[in-house]
């Protein structure tokens, strides 16, 4: 007759086993306890899709709110050539509310809680299943990966994203001790602004001691000047661009979304941020026209200097040298597109520039420094086992708005245009009152085409542990599909692995010698 | 003895066995069939509830071809079978020990190639 099985933790079996004196003339049974160890992924930027919220439900409005799985039969045709304003209305509402939209999460199997990946773009999911399809070799013997996505409303503030991926991460862990009995910890993947989720579950909901590391790919860190670039001039991409005109093809359409989200204020150049990440001292990124005089911005803090002024876009009439603020973020006009056929989704959208709606900038003054004041709770906090990799752009050719360039002309046009497609033009009088127009250039520095290569690299973290070997690596990817690249995807798993051996190394009593996290390489 | 359908005193030296084997010493085996065996299975453990559809497929195989030594003299270093089980006999009456001491072996072998590749 066998004896009742024994279960043995695995990091004892060697210890337990051999302690045990065995009674001959029976059959005993060895159960080794496998520890989970949860994989878990969080997207970026417009990387969950959305629904209507509790608070968002509207008349002539979709329900579903944002797709990206499905660009051709649904992204595309929604926004590819909607006005402001209704991208205001599927997206926003009258202003922001975080009760407006939710992530859209199918029903879970009675009893679990659902592995999130319907909840996320569908292109991360062929990086996740071959997550869950990988052969981790030996480490099978005392492990087990489950994959998890954490989707979540990308328009609100990062921290309270965070919370939810804190509380997230307690019930997976509960689910998978439920299943292998043992799981006390979870290693975090992100992708794009998923990186400031993650810290902030990390460090603002305390979720430290539940994450046995962090692997980020291109996090936009301390910050990108892109955000920017964007709010002025649209997506950028070529002469007929079905994702940036989908995206947001002009500054108008770019600013009704983004400066009316806490979230995407909390992704422009904060005070950590620097364009050349060999130039600490230099934290200057934006070159300006004040007062006919050339001066770079910000001296100090871009929040006071930058995106706290309400951008004029030309002087005032019979102005000599103009101080209006061509270059300031928000066109407060762009905060509140009004439609003049609210069912429509199409034609030309009525700019409110005879009377700016004060309430809505501060409305926007409010949201900025919140995302002011995340990034002062945040710093360059990383986890204590962080891993990142940042991108270099697929074609080579640098892209990325790492600093804002104008092209300076004299002279203002008869046609008074300011915000173009996939472009922006300032009006300002130099010096001797003559017009001038400040023409935004195209991106031309270092980068995935959207992350300086200074925002996603160790420099713009403080990582504590710091091996022989630096935990950070470099690809030839553009941003949105890093994961999809096979040496992301075999670096992903390396660091995956050298988690685990900290994790091995931390309870298993033969090596405890070790207490350096291992790196997967330097790339 | 046969263990695991091999017998393992086969060609060994037997010039050690003794009747005057003092006491403490560990187990030895017996020239004859003593009556007595032992078996030992190592097994990954069961879901302890209904594992999720969307995890990955529960992998209940046995320890196959595991390392191990057993306090019983003369016996030597020998392995688990495919199955993951040792079935002994032959062996003294009282109790043995056995010790999985290569359990580790193959995954520090694999956390030092993965991660210096």
């Amino acid at each position: 007759m066998p004896e009742n099985p024994i279960t043995v933790k695995w990091y004892e079996v060697d210890k337990e086993i051999s302690a045990k004196e065995l009674a001959v003339d029976k059959e005993h049974v060895f159960q080794v306890q496998r520890e989970a160890i949860p994989l878990v992924f969080v997207p970026g930027l417009m990387g969950s899709r959305l629904r209507a919220g509790p608070r968002g439900k509207s008349a002539g409005l979709p329900n579903k709110r944002w797709d990206p799985s499905h660009p051709y039969v649904w992204l595309w045709p929604k926004y590819g050539s909607c006005n402001p304003a209704y991208r205001k209305r599927m997206l926003i509402g009258d202003h922001f509310d975080p009760g407006f939209l939710e992530v859209i999460n199918e029903k879970p199997p009675k009893g679990y809680i659902g592995d999130g990946f319907d909840g996320i773009m569908g292109d991360y999911c062929d990086f996740l299943n071959l997550l869950k399809a990988n052969n981790w070799g030996p480490l099978g013997k005392i492990f087990e990966f489950p994959v998890y996505a954490v989707g979540y409303n990308w328009t609100d503030d990062n921290e309270k994203s965070g919370i939810l991926l804190a509380a997230r991460i307690v019930e997976i862990i509960a689910e998978a001790k439920a299943v292998t009995g043992l799981c006390e910890k979870v290693i975090l993947i992100t992708h794009s602004m998923g990186g400031l989720v993650a810290r902030a579950a990390s460090k603002l909901s305390q979720a430290e001691s539940l994450i046995l590391g962090i692997i980020h790919g291109v996090q936009p860190a301390t910050g990108a000047p892109a955000a920017y670039w964007r709010m002025k001039a649209g997506f950028e991409g070529e002469k007929k661009d079905k994702t940036s005109d989908t995206l947001g093809g002009s500054g108008p359409h770019v600013t009704a979304i983004f400066a009316n989200s806490p979230a995407v204020l909390e992704l422009l150049p904060n005070l950590n941020y620097r364009a050349d990440e060999e130039k600490k001292e230099q934290k200057q990124w934006l070159p300006v026209m004040i007062n006919g005089k050339k001066e770079l911005l910000p001296k100090k803090n871009p929040y006071l200097e930058i995106y706290n002024f309400w951008a004029e876009v030309r002087p005032d009439e019979g102005s000599e040298k103009s101080v209006n603020k061509y270059w300031a973020l928000v066109d407060p006009a762009l905060l509140d597109p009004q439609e003049p056929n609210p069912k429509s989704a199409k034609g030309a959208e009525k700019l409110n520039v005879e009377n700016p709606p004060t309430h809505v900038f501060r409305e926007y003054l409010d949201h900025l420094f919140d995302a002011a004041e995340f990034h002062r709770r945040l710093g360059k906090y990383a986890h204590p086992k962080t891993f990142c990799f940042r991108g270099t752009g697929k074609s080579g050719k640098n892209q990325t708005a790492n600093v804002i360039k104008w092209e300076l002309k004299s002279g203002w046009p008869e046609k008074e245009e300011h915000y173009l497609t996939r472009g922006f033009v300032g009006y300002y009088r130099d010096k001797d009152g003559k017009p001038m127009q400040a023409v935004l250039k195209y991106p031309a520095g270092k980068g995935d085409g959207t992350v300086p290569y200074s925002s996603a690299g160790p420099g713009a973290l403080d990582i504590t542990d710091k091996p022989p070997i630096p935990d950070h690596a470099e690809f030839p990817v553009d941003h949105q599909p890093a994961y999809q690249n096979p040496d992301v995807q075999k670096y992903t798993i390396k660091a995956i692995i050298a988690l685990c051996k900290c994790r091995y190394d931390e309870v298993n009593p033969k090596k405890n010698d070790s207490q350096a996290t291992p790196s997967p390489g330097v790339q | 003895m046969p263990v695991n359908g091999k017998n393992p005193l086969k060609g060994a030296d037997h010039s050690s066995l003794s009747s005057s084997q003092s006491v403490g010493d560990p187990l030895r085996t017996c020239p004859g069939p003593t009556g007595h065996w032992i078996k030992v299975k190592l097994l990954r453990e069961g879901d302890e509830n209904p594992r999720p559809q969307y995890w990955p497929k529960n992998n209940p195989l046995p320890y196959a071809n595991e390392h191990f030594k057993a306090s019983i003299g003369g016996f030597g270093d020998n392995s688990l079978t495919s199955q993951g089980y040792s079935s002994i006999e032959n062996v003294p009456a009282g109790t043995c020990t056995f010790k999985f001491d290569k359990f580790y072996a193959d995954i520090d072998v694999y956390f030092e190639k993965q991660l210096k590749e």
